[in-house]
């Protein structure tokens, strides 16, 4: 039968434990903090790298700009984009693919079907967004009326908003689907 | 299929992908590269360093965080980005629609007028700050 004290020293014994435990996990998570900030540090440096190359890409694509619609200056800045995650994503694949070579390990094959997956995925996107635009039915809802309007915010000063005459077109003319006439066989058409 | 069908189903498509941290593109691919590139360094270097033992993650744990921390700036950017009244502006017609007061098609005019306006005011602005470096 266990006595009161017995209980007392069982208490203790996880008490110390958890200290102990407690104790080894500081450098572990201290160091991972630091880590975190280092991290977070070189991935605010490589945003501002980014930033300042998209500065210098919109002046010089500043002429070509000015006669493009708001819509359409967002699908060439998604396009672009989706050029480049396409060849990131082409790295990683190629990277995972010397790895497993050189380290005679398996090919992870959950990471592969990751990057297919969202490379399809940035596909079908850009493909929606690209006809969505050129039927002019981009800016329907009020999720794209935001992407709109968060685009312009977020570019004031690189985009020429004065068309020449009044403010920039919002949208390009709607694509529409031409009727032909048939013209009969020596008959005239009306 | 008409053109509101081909509307709704665009739509769809399109925020389902975007869901998938598709709205930046550029990020998220950064973001898998970096975790991958990260997960290598820590198997390489991890005989020879035993701290990175304890920091030994499966490569998914890698890839979430490379992702998030790419795209967390983008998303409280964007988040920021539109003023106040502007997003009010957009709320007061969502709730007009909502309860029936507006259609579809004039919560679209109306939304369209507001990006106009906004657009407007940049190019007056501007103008104005052209004058005002010409005098």
């Amino acid at each position: 039968m266990k006595t009161r004290k017995d209980k007392k020293i069982k208490s203790l014994d996880i008490l110390k434990l958890t200290v102990e435990v407690s104790i080894s996990l500081i450098p572990v998570v201290g160091t991972t903090l630091i880590a975190m900030t280092g991290l977070m540090d070189v991935i605010n440096k490589i945003e501002q790298e980014k930033e300042r190359i998209e500065k210098i890409i919109g002046v010089a694509s500043k002429e070509s700009q000015k006669s493009k619609s708001i819509v359409e200056m967002m699908v060439d800045d998604r396009e672009k984009n989706s050029r480049i995650a396409y060849i990131l994503l082409s790295i990683t694949l190629l990277g995972q693919l010397a790895l497993a070579y050189l380290s005679k390990s398996e090919l992870s094959i959950w990471l592969t079907t990751l990057i297919l997956f969202l490379a399809g995925a940035i596909y079908i996107n850009q493909t929606i967004f690209e006809y969505r635009a050129r039927k002019g039915l981009y800016g329907n809802t009020d999720y794209e009326a935001r992407e709109i309007l968060g685009f312009i915010f977020e570019n004031v000063e690189y985009i020429d908003f004065g068309d020449g005459n009044g403010a920039k077109r919002i949208s390009p003319e709607p694509e529409r689907e031409t009727q032909e006439n048939i013209i009969p066989e020596g008959g005239v058409v009306a | 299929m008409n053109n509101s069908q081909q509307d709704n189903i665009t739509t769809t498509v399109k925020r389902a992908t975007d869901i998938l941290f598709l709205k930046n593109p550029l990020g998220t691919a950064m973001g898998i590269l970096f975790g991958f590139v990260l997960h290598s360094v820590v198997i390489v270097l991890s005989p020879f360093i035993e701290f990175l033992n304890s920091i030994r993650l499966n490569l998914i744990y890698y890839l979430a965080i490379g992702v998030f921390a790419f795209n967390i700036k983008y998303y409280t950017k964007q988040q920021k980005t539109i003023p106040k009244e502007v997003d009010d502006a957009f709320i007061f017609i969502q709730k007009q629609l909502d309860t029936g007061v507006i259609s579809h098609y004039e919560a679209k005019l109306l939304r369209q007028a507001l990006i106009r306006q906004v657009l407007e005011s940049f190019s007056v602005k501007i103008e104005s700050s052209q004058l005002v470096e010409k005098s």
